[in-house]
């Protein structure tokens, strides 16, 4: 093809159609004229010379196809014509742009979500190749390792590049005048050769060697090194002081920007793996073999496969233990993603499968609810379509252009999805997820969220535009040119469509009512102990670089002071505290059965039942003289069925026995819990009863008693009704979001009955017409639509409500001991949504009702 | 209407050949080729147009609006260098290829 004839066919497209029009008219009246001048009478002649020339549009579509873009030809005009269709009717336009925006929006969310946890990768130097080593604590828990054995997988592995380890934990530093909590990571010194990016400024750790005694280096995370300390060119080279005091770093690099290291939330701040036992001295040393948790990760080398690491560092894994004489356990390699954890995958599954076969049947619904809006508009293009296929216009043209419409429709929709998509994950994580998490977890709206919702809106438009579409022309060919017949088969797609619509707003419905349900018993739900009245004050003082022994003397004094303030009844101490942010665990192994099995571990005083309001079930509480001894144990109900009775724990005797209490999970009955007295720890927080009202007086007071005891102390006050009120943030959150899709959802469904019932209606209206005229009354007329709907909503309401069942059965975890069949919740969303259907339903059966025969047989 | 006798491309030939002797238009062209063919030729509108169309889409040909013999607006088409150039190489064309006609048509008759 020549460039001139190129050129001709782009811009001769749109003038050429005009011409050709004119063109044949013209030819048309010259032929006219000689059959005129031939004999013919003027109406015979213009008939003959219609036959001669013969079919005017055929000629025309045969004289476009010679500009051989006539495929995108018709492509721009197909959208254009889409455009102005859709432009023409807004309320149309608008209704099925919000439906199709919040089905597409939902999965685009739910899915980027997911991406981020679970397929992305992580922002490290060959991150497609990193890969995570678990060690397995007990059956089915995967975790980290001790120090020793992260060092003996390191230095002994072939298949990997290189492995490095990190622990996380938090100090407090000084900063200016003021405090900071800061998050750190203590990582081997490979760490940033093998996983790092770069520098903004600086470089990264000498190597230290004895790890024991590392050099007195850090690296701060690039929007920490913005936030906290104003992007300062001049900061490497700085110190930075524990708030203690006795510890200083200084700062050696900052990490290029998006360098969130081994975690989905970057720390703040990096510093060598021996600094996690000097800045934290709680006695738990990484150095210790029976320890974990160092997690491991590691880069690939690229020809070795996932199976060949997994085997390799079984192996080694194997020979540690039989240096250090300990059982072996599993190891496993995993991606790196967080939710390649087998345990966290394990509870974080179910609700990705949750949350996407909710998002699927939104989805779904907004599509059937556009598809039957579609149908119902080209009722009045049905003349227009048959006119067009009669006259040569192939049924793929006429397909093609109804499909633009829908692609126009839906590519909106999935605009703005996308749009959505770039501030509505990190949102919702914030609003739900704990706030540890939410600092710095990137949601990249990357290549695959991208196809993923380019993929969502075509199936969109395919479901929304192409079956009707087909529909549509189908029915026109079928019936031509005549008017106003509905077609049974018609009929029938569209009771499909309606019940379908109806099931799958029941299963959202229903298990809406289940969450709803699920989040009044989360309200009402008690941890087992009364938390009113109590502050918990948490002195830190493992974060400020005390230890134990030197933590034991400055409780013992706050504990006196705190005493001696009004409105105090009682004080007590504890290593952690139930629905606390810390916990410590251990495993112990179940006489009958051999399992080995978790069990939550507090360090507590002797008045910490009677304070808390734990009762004793059996036997007694500590003594005050047994804190300093550690022979005595008291385990929980849940934990006394799994040893034998009057035997020993952790070579402790049982002493006695508690009440079980919520200790991770609120409404949790089941958690194996043991207590050991003690005489306060490092990490040990106070627990205040006091009288009703003399709370917020304490709370003032209490860091003027810290300053007093030690000006080192940085101290937080918590009421303990905050912290049960954040247990239950999470189940008050979900079902909030689930009320708010179960709203939509009901409302896509009234729009979609509404559609449906109306069309139905509005095609029978001659027989309708025909009906009243025969002296059909208004009653029977009403009671004819009504009882033809509601049957295909009740088919559609029963088989939904056992869709709800099945699907509530993923979400148990988040439903508070409410059970999946919960015959109130299903009741009510079933009655729910009959009721709307009924008012959905109504409104065009009244219509018929008052329909006056004269005008609608006069229509026809 | 259309001659399926006609040999594929000819028609574009013939009415290049028409154009090339003055401006015309559409109904003018069919009407010459009916004339001049005694005719033989009926080329109906749904061929001609799309081939004019070609001619026009090659730049064989270019079209104008001009005031028709019967005062009504009618599109005239002429012929361009290219068109002209194009015209000659179909003609030689098409000359050898009616001459070999010719002679295998003789070949057999003998």
């Amino acid at each position: 093809m020549s460039w001139t004839s190129f050129w001709n066919r782009l811009r001769g497209r749109g003038a050429e159609e005009e011409s050709l029009a004119e063109e044949l008219q013209f030819h048309r009246s010259l032929k006219e004229r000689e059959l005129q001048d031939a004999g013919l009478s003027e109406a015979d002649a213009r008939r003959a010379a219609a036959v001669a020339i013969g079919n005017v549009t055929l000629a025309r579509e045969d004289a476009r196809a010679a500009w051989r873009f006539a495929w995108l030809d018709d492509a721009v005009r197909d959208l254009r014509y889409a455009v102005r269709s859709l432009r023409t009717q807004p309320g149309f336009t608008i209704a099925a742009t919000l439906a199709l925006v919040l089905g597409i929006g939902l999965n685009a969310i739910v899915f980027s979500v997911y991406n981020t946890l679970a397929l992305a990768p992580w922002m490290i130097r060959d991150g497609d190749r990193a890969v995570q080593v678990y060690v397995e604590a007990q059956r089915g828990m995967w975790s980290g390792m001790s120090w020793p054995q992260y060092r003996y997988l390191a230095s002994h592995t072939q298949t990997l590049q290189g492995l490095a380890g990190y622990t996380l934990f938090n100090a407090q530093m000084k900063r200016g005048d003021g405090k900071w909590d800061a998050s750190i990571a203590a990582v081997s010194d490979n760490y940033f050769e093998l996983l790092g990016t770069g520098f903004q400024i600086g470089r990264g750790f000498s190597k230290s060697a004895d790890y024991r005694r590392p050099e007195p280096e850090a690296i701060l995370e690039h929007n920490t090194w913005r936030s906290q300390f104003g992007g300062d060119p001049n900061i490497v080279g700085t110190w930075l002081d524990t708030s203690g005091g006795q510890q200083r770093l200084r700062i050696v690099g900052v990490a290029l920007e998006g360098f969130d290291g081994a975690n989905p939330v970057a720390p703040q701040m990096w510093v060598a793996a021996g600094w996690r036992d000097i800045l934290q001295p709680d006695g738990k040393s990484i150095d210790n073999a029976g320890m974990c948790c160092m997690k491991a990760v590691g880069i690939r080398k690229p020809e070795t496969s996932m199976g060949a690491a997994q085997a390799e560092l079984q192996v080694l894994s194997r020979q540690f233990n039989e240096e250090i004489r300990r059982d072996p356990s599993n190891v496993l390699v995993t991606s790196a993603a967080l939710l390649a954890n087998p345990s966290i995958a394990r509870q974080a599954t179910p609700v990705f499968l949750a949350a996407g076969i909710a998002a699927l049947l939104v989805l779904l619904l907004a599509c059937a609810n556009v598809a039957n809006l579609q149908i119902a508009r080209a009722l009045g293009r049905r003349r227009e379509i048959a006119v067009r296929l009669s006259l040569g216009a192939g049924q793929g043209r006429i397909l093609r252009q109804l499909f633009t419409e829908s692609l126009v429709l839906t590519s909106l929709a999935g605009t703005i999805g996308i749009l959505l998509n770039i501030w509505a994950p990190k949102w919702i994580v914030q609003t739900m997820a704990p706030e540890r998490l939410t600092t710095a977890l990137r949601f990249a709206t990357d290549y695959r969220v991208a196809v993923f919702i380019a993929a969502v809106t075509f199936l969109a438009a395919l479901i929304s535009g192409l079956i009707p579409a087909t529909r549509i022309v189908r029915e026109a060919i079928a019936s031509g040119l005549q008017e106003g017949q509905a077609s049974p088969s018609g009929m029938r797609l569209r009771s499909v469509l309606l019940g379908s619509q109806v099931a799958l707003c029941a299963v959202l419905l229903s298990t809406a009512m289940l969450l709803a349900r699920a989040l009044e018993s989360a309200k009402t739900m008690e941890p087992g102990f009364a938390y009113q009245n109590i502050l918990l004050f948490a002195p830190n003082l493992s974060s400020s670089g005390f230890d134990d022994a030197k933590a034991v003397p400055m409780l013992r004094e706050l504990t006196t002071r705190i005493q001696a303030l009004p409105g105090v009844e009682a004080v007590a101490h504890a290593s952690s505290v139930p629905l606390g942010r810390r916990s410590e665990s251990s495993v112990i192994q179940d006489p009958s059965n051999g399992e080995r099995r978790s069990a939550g571990i507090a360090h507590v005083s002797a008045n910490y039942f009677a304070t808390l309001g734990i009762p004793l079930v059996n036997g007694r509480g500590f003594s005050t003289a047994e804190e300093a001894l550690d022979t005595s144990i008291v385990v929980n109900d849940a934990l006394v069925k799994s040893v034998r009775p009057g035997s020993t724990l952790f070579d402790r005797t049982i002493i006695g026995t508690a009440a079980t209490v919520s200790w991770r999970e609120l409404g949790s009955k089941h958690e194996l819990f043991a207590y050991m007295p003690s005489n306060g720890t490092a990490v040990s927080q106070l627990i205040i009863r006091h009288a009703p009202g003399a709370g917020d007086a304490i709370a003032r007071a209490l860091p003027g008693i810290a300053a007093e005891v030690d000006k080192r102390i940085a101290p937080t006050v918590t009421p303990y009704t905050t912290v049960i009120g954040d247990a239950r943030y999470s189940a008050i959150v979900a079902a909030a979001v689930a009320g708010i899709l179960s709203s939509l959802a009901l409302l896509l469904a009234c729009v979609g009955i509404y559609g449906v019932t109306a069309y139905n209606v509005s095609q029978r209206t001659r027989e309708i017409g025909v009906r009243i005229a025969l002296g059909a009354n208004r009653s029977s007329i009403l009671a004819l639509v009504f009882g033809q709907n509601l049957r295909t909503i009740a088919a559609g309401a029963v088989i939904g409500a056992a869709g709800a069942y099945a699907f509530a059965r993923l979400l148990s975890s988040l439903l508070f001991g409410v059970q999946p069949g919960d015959p109130l919740a299903l009741l009510s969303a079933a009655g729910l949504l009959m009721a709307a259907a009924a008012i959905a339903v109504f409104a065009p059966a009244r219509r018929a009702s008052v329909l006056d025969p004269s005008i609608t047989l006069r229509q026809e | 209407m259309p001659q399926p006798d006609l040999l594929p491309g000819t028609l574009d030939l013939l009415v290049l050949k028409t154009i090339s002797r003055g401006a015309l238009h559409g109904y003018g062209i069919a009407q010459y080729l009916l004339q001049i063919s005694d005719s033989v030729l009926q080329v109906g509108e749904g061929s001609l147009y799309p081939a004019l169309q070609r001619l026009l889409v090659n730049g064989w040909a270019e079209a104008e609006w001009r005031q028709s013999e019967t005062g009504r607006r009618a599109r005239y088409y002429t012929i361009t260098a290219a068109g002209k150039k194009r015209l000659a190489a179909e003609e030689e064309q098409f000359e050898k290829m009616v001459g070999a006609i010719h002679m295998v048509l003789r070949g057999r008759t003998v």
